[in-house]
């Protein structure tokens, strides 16, 4: 151990850190070796499900992870319905990719946002989270909250689609689409990005397989991996969209894999508005349970009131296991019920605790300049990854 | 003597140019006015490009624009904490003769012919020399903090300045031979346009007073995502404030240069010609605002870059082009005796 | 997943068409090295499940794959059973490194040893005292005395 060899302590308490702590032992400018420090915002999800019915864990675990909150919803879910024997209609399908899309979109531009705040650029941080603003109303006009909509419930959905939503879908996304080619001129394609991103943080490919890394960055370094495509859940085998993949593996070929990413949901979202079918948004054998006052408010309005039995549902005793391509990528979720109305366990693995091994590796031999860089780049969310 | 002539002296003498060019025009009370107007000007332009409204609560019909005087009351008004194992009189000491020293050379800049508190026949040497005092007491600053993230702050602000004094000089040396004469009084009375005579020194110097000042892309020594405020992390109060006026300051000082030595000084666009000794002074502060409010833009564009990126630009970029703008020079002088004669 | 276990099954492991491997303890690193010699190379998940009647502390592994096709569509489990009162097992982390974190969560919040693991301390606090997933974890409240 020499003299040169600085530690320092990126706290939690620094404005490039979020909720984490770093130490870094640094010899001149270049990190010698980097360790993250995880659990500052440890909130228990696993022990406090253990202690609350099934129906109330739904707004449990759409909390941690939250730029991208409808596809733990639609993970956790999915896995109930397995244990249940449930299936959802068809229009209820549709409708729980329309909010997972629109969520992934609304979670890249948080992405984006964070890279260029760290990198120094106002501008995109600016940009990127007024252009969320768009997303977050129509999602409040299609299930009536703005970030945490609990929207996705066993059996099907919770609100149909009110008239007006296609028309402002579809001239929001004509919007969107004209916005990403400003910040092509503004951020993505800037010099000095470039030279900040490209060449930094290289994952490769057998790395990335090695150590289990989800998300863009798993396929921006060259594997092809998708939920949505290999295992596909819902009605993503009826779409048709492409897998964004890219072989640099640096942290400007994640960035622009989000963005291509991004492009690839506004087409998934163009054809489920045009093919979503006619039809009703929960399961027949829990429909037939509301009474007859609430359907006809299901009627006139589109909102459904839940049936007495969510409040006492008792899946059969078994286990579940469900995955989903949320957009920093992949839940998993392992429900074990033993036949009351509470689960015996529920294990959630968020992407960003997948990717949290990805610090110690990529930091090393780099600057100080470029832990905000590669941090950025990754879209490492500490709540999510701590739950 | 009665009480009007006392008056009269008094007034006379603060109309001097030794008085009133360090105090008033262009001076410290210039200097401040501009940096309230320069810093609102940054948040309102940054603002507009970021689709929001930027400073709008103080002031509201005027656009916000007292929004900094706001600030600075409650600057003045905050108790400055100072850590307890920071070194009390080098901490103190620091942020006051950063502010302190870096408008020292509006000592000799000219705002007219006649109007020039100190003027001698190598003022342009000794313009360069007395810029180069401030941004030691960045080092310094970051020394006496007694904190790891200042001490890199201000290393970084170390490199950053070995790497652009001598493009810097080097440039100026090649305007000079231009002009045949290192008096900026009489470069300005020429009434030649630098920026025409030679265009790769003028971009040298302009790219060189954004990287000392610390205006994006360079704002490297206070970058903020990666070591808190650089050598200002500890500073609060009116110490901190006098820490970020320092800078405008400084981009202040370098933008009258430019001015004179590029820009054609305090002669208007068409003819040249010289009234009262203020008039031109504000002719030279409005070109002077230009190149400034093209700095201050640079803020809403550009990320910033790595501290070996900026260190490779002063020295492989800026050095080749101030040697070839010395070339450049000299072929111009050779050419131009070879036509005479 | 009919052929998915044909394939498990020509390396010497005992599966069924659920893909569930039950393992004992000591035994677990071999049986690893089988399973990713098939062809899974990475670990998705790390559960820990309390069962304080029977005195056991079941470890479930989730296996899958980046690399093969048509294991990319399964997922694994690998189960095995450990007493309450001695809790330690070999970890896995030189056979897939991508369990170093989901291991030491799992051991900081049962009391679980993983032996080969360096990383103890994630989620709770450096202070804490207790392992606050197991069933018989008295949840302090703070003093309300009557």
């Amino acid at each position: 151990m020499s003299e040169r060899i600085l530690e320092l302590y990126i706290g939690p308490q620094h404005p490039g850190s979020g909720h984490m702590r770093f130490h870094i032992k640094v010899d001149g400018d270049i990190i010698v070796e980097a360790q993250p420090n995880i659990g500052y915002v440890h909130r228990a999800v696993e022990k406090i499900a253990e202690t609350k019915k099934y129906i109330q864990i739904i707004p449990l675990v759409e909390r941690p992870s939250l730029a991208d909150t409808a596809n733990p919803n639609l993970c956790y879910i999915l896995a109930l319905e397995k244990l249940l024997g449930v299936e959802p209609p068809e229009r209820a399908s549709y409708l729980r990719v329309l909010l997972a899309e629109m969520n992934r979109i609304h979670s890249h531009f948080y992405g984006i946002g964070i890279l260029g705040i760290m990198l120094g650029s106002s501008t995109a941080f600016m940009w990127g989270f007024a252009d969320r603003e768009i997303l977050i109303d129509l999602c409040q006009l299609l299930t009536g909250a703005r970030i945490t909509y609990s929207y996705i419930i066993p059996g099907g959905v919770r609100r149909d689609m009110p008239k007006s939503f296609v028309e402002r879908a579809l001239k929001a996304l004509r919007y969107i689409e004209k916005r990403l080619k400003d910040y092509d001129n503004l951020f993505i394609e800037n010099p000095v990005t470039k030279a900040r991103l490209e060449g930094v943080g290289v994952l490769k490919k057998k790395d990335a397989i090695r150590l289990g890394v989800v998300g863009p960055n798993l396929r921006a370094s060259g594997v092809r991996y998708d939920v949505r495509k290999n295992t596909p859940y819902c009605v993503y085998d009826k779409l048709d969209f492409d897998m964004v993949v890219l072989k640099e593996g640096d942290s400007y070929a994640r960035l622009r894999a989000r963005v291509l990413e991004i492009k690839e949901s506004i087409k998934i979202i163009r054809q489920i508005l045009k093919e979503i079918p006619e039809g009703p948004i929960l399961a027949e054998n829990y429909y037939k349970m509301i009474p007859p006052k609430w359907k006809d408010y299901y009627s006139s309005t589109g909102i459904l009131k839940f049936p007495a039995i969510f409040a006492r549902l008792k899946p059969s005793p078994g286990e579940a296991v469900a995955r989903v391509e949320g957009g920093r990528g992949e839940f998993f979720f392992y429900v074990i019920s033993d036949g009351t109305d509470k689960p015996y366990r529920l294990r959630m693995v968020s992407p960003s605790y997948r990717n949290v091994i990805l610090f110690s590796h990529l930091l090393k031999g780099h600057r100080i300049a470029d832990i905000p860089a590669i941090y950025g780049s990754l879209d490492y969310f500490p709540p999510g990854a701590d739950r | 003597m009665s009480v009007s002539e006392l008056i009269r002296w008094i007034v006379s003498l603060l109309l001097k140019p030794y008085v009133f060019a360090p105090i008033f025009f262009p001076g410290i009370a210039t200097a401040f006015i501009l940096i309230l107007l320069l810093i609102w000007l940054e948040r309102k332009i940054a603002a507009k490009v970021q689709l929001r409204y930027g400073p709008l609560y103080v002031s509201k019909r005027f656009g916000g624009i007292l929004q900094l005087v706001a600030d600075l009351l409650r600057y003045l008004f905050q108790e400055p904490i100072i850590p307890k194992n920071a070194d009390k009189i080098v901490f103190i000491l620091g942020p006051i003769l950063l502010f302190g020293t870096a408008y020292i050379p509006t000592a000799l800049i000219p705002v007219s012919g006649s109007f020039v508190p100190f003027r001698s026949e190598v003022s342009l040497l000794v313009v360069i020399a007395l810029l180069s005092i401030s941004p030691l007491f960045d080092l310094v600053i970051g020394w006496a903090s007694n904190n790891k993230f200042s001490l890199i702050g201000g290393l970084r602000e170390g490199y950053i300045i070995v790497s652009y004094e001598i493009p810097l000089f080097i440039s100026t040396i090649a305007i000079a031979m231009l002009y045949g004469t290192l008096d900026l009084v009489e470069i300005a009375g020429q009434n030649k346009w630098g920026v025409l005579l030679n265009p790769i020194a003028a971009l040298v110097f302009l790219i060189v007073t954004y990287m000392s000042t610390a205006r994006f892309p360079f704002e490297i020594a206070e970058a903020e995502s990666e070591i808190v405020m650089g050598p200002y992390t500890e500073y609060s109060g009116i110490l901190y404030g006098l820490t970020m006026g320092a800078s405008y300051v400084k981009m202040y000082v370098l933008s009258l240069l430019f001015t004179i030595l590029f820009l054609g000084g305090w002669n208007p666009v068409f003819w040249p010609f010289t009234l009262h000794p203020i008039l031109p002074g504000l002719i030279m502060l409005a070109k002077a605002l230009v190149v400034m409010v093209i700095g201050i833009f640079l803020r809403a564009v550009y990320p910033r870059y790595r501290i070996d990126h900026a260190l490779s630009i002063g020295w492989k970029l800026l050095l080749t082009l101030s040697f070839l703008a010395v070339c450049y020079s000299l072929l111009i002088t050779y050419l131009q005796v070879v036509v005479w004669v | 997943m009919q052929e998915i276990a044909e394939r498990l099954k020509a390396k010497g492991l005992k599966v069924g068409e659920d893909l569930k491997i039950v393992v004992p303890a000591s035994k677990i690193k071999e049986e690893a090295r089988k399973v990713r010699d098939v062809g899974y190379d990475h670990v998705k998940s790390v559960t820990g499940i309390d069962y304080p009647h029977d005195g056991v502390f079941k470890i479930i592994y989730h296996v899958s794959s980046y690399s093969d096709r048509q294991l990319s569509k399964s997922i694994l489990t690998i189960e095995v059973e450990i007493s309450r009162d001695n809790p330690q097992i070999p970890s896995l982390i030189d056979i897939w490194p991508s369990v170093k974190y989901l291991e030491a969560e799992t051991s900081e919040l049962f009391g679980i040893e993983f032996q080969g693991n360096s990383l103890k301390k994630v989620m709770l606090p450096e202070d804490f005292e207790g392992f606050p997933l197991r069933r018989d974890f008295k949840i302090p409240v703070e003093g309300i005395e009557k």
